[in-house]
């Protein structure tokens, strides 16, 4: 379990270094090239990274937010599959469940 | 946004992020009202703006106690079932309530957890498991006990689970709790998990900031789908009460004082009062 421990923790690390650099990113284009405020919307993810690509300070931000939100969901995916890889399928099941869930409430959330 | 609405965002969101670790709160229970009375940010956005906040930093600090094997992470994913379940059904409740509703529940929320901290000392006692012949105990509950080793105490602390349908009962408070008001839910699940099902006090932290990450996931995915996440507050926010929590856990050995502890109560009800007031006169919607 040690290697997944350290995989989980470097996730969770990483996820958060990576959002918190594009959030920051985001923000100072928005002051080299400011434009009129708006919400977040789902959209397309690839259009969504070609436009961050192109230094849109909004879509920068947004894809700063999305990594933000999957760290989570890769911690779950990541001791899922140590849970079944271990055989301790009470608490592999009981993962697929949060999944199962994560992706309803996804479901709800962007229909 | 002017930028000098972004230097008092950022800087809200290092004071909510460093007061919220040193008290052991989280983020959001200053995030959101600092959003809502001081720069006039719909509530529901606000909330969708907590529970980012709540993602980064629970998920900065479980890298930590996840490495340290405190966080007991089999326990964390069987309350988190719960947790998930309770933030989803939160959320959607949330999309159906007015703003200044949801800000009665949060101010309300707000001075319920204010009381204890106001007490002198907020010790915890743990009741003995409930009395079992061997065979008796459930085998699955058995499996959720943990041992880590404690610096502090210099020993290793090993530990079972009681009374665990209590703890899923919790848990599923705590998520609706979240994904109505955009709060981590701790202040529910580590008082119950300490007191009354034999998980030993910083256990139960690490394990609730463990959890609470995929719980604002849960509920932050249906703000995202109602387009209730507003970039430049949410940016701000989160970068601050990243920065913010970071500096309160370097400090947080080294500051001490039920004092301090008191005052921030007493602070906590002002902003209530304040947030139940400015709801009632129909100046938030």
């Amino acid at each position: 379990m040690s290697r997944t421990i350290r995989a989980t923790s470097l996730t969770l690390r990483s996820g958060v270094v990576i959002s918190f650099s594009l959030l920051i990113v985001g923000l100072i284009l928005h002051y080299v090239q400011p434009q009129p405020a708006r919400l977040l919307k789902p959209s397309n993810p690839v259009s969504l990274v070609a436009s961050a690509l192109r230094g849109d300070s909004f879509s920068v931000i947004h894809f700063g937010v999305l990594l933000l939100m999957m760290t989570p969901l890769a911690r779950v995916i990541i001791l899922t599959i140590e849970f079944f890889r271990t055989r301790e399928m009470s608490f592999a099941i009981i993962s697929i469940g949060v999944l199962l869930l994560l992706v309803l409430s996804a479901v709800i959330g962007l229909s | 946004m002017a930028l000098s609405e972004l230097a008092l965002l950022v800087a809200s969101g290092i004071a909510a992020g460093l007061i919220g670790s040193l008290f052991g709160l989280g983020g959001g229970i200053l995030m959101v009202p600092v959003l809502v009375l001081a720069l006039k940010v719909p509530m529901h956005n606000a909330v969708a703006t907590s529970l980012l906040c709540v993602i980064a930093t629970s998920s900065a600090a479980a890298a930590r106690f996840v490495e340290r094997g405190v966080a007991n992470v089999r326990l964390g994913m069987t309350l988190e079932l719960w947790t998930v379940l309770g933030a989803m059904l939160g959320s959607l409740v949330a999309g159906l309530l007015p703003g200044n509703a949801l800000v009665i529940l949060f101010a309300s929320a707000m001075t319920l957890m204010a009381i204890p901290m106001a007490r002198k000392e907020p010790a915890l006692r743990t009741l003995p498991p409930p009395e079992l012949p061997g065979n008796a105990k459930p085998r699955f509950q058995k499996r959720l006990g943990s041992r880590y080793f404690d610096d502090a105490e210099a020993h290793e602390v090993s530990y079972e689970i009681s009374r665990l349908p209590l703890a899923m009962g919790v848990s599923g408070a705590a998520g609706l709790l979240s994904g109505l008001l955009g709060v981590g839910g701790g202040i529910l699940k580590v008082p119950v998990l300490t007191m009354y099902c034999s998980v030993p006090m910083k256990a139960a932290a690490a394990t609730s900031n463990f959890m609470i990450g995929v719980t604002a996931l849960a509920s932050s995915v249906v703000y995202y789908g109602r387009g209730e996440i507003s970039p430049l507050v949410t940016a701000a926010s989160v970068v601050g009460v990243v920065i913010g929590s970071r500096a309160g856990a370097q400090i947080s050995g080294k500051i001490k004082g039920s004092a301090l502890r008191r005052a921030f109560a007493v602070l906590m009800i002002v902003i209530a009062a304040q947030l139940f007031w400015k709801a009632l006169s129909g100046e938030i919607r």
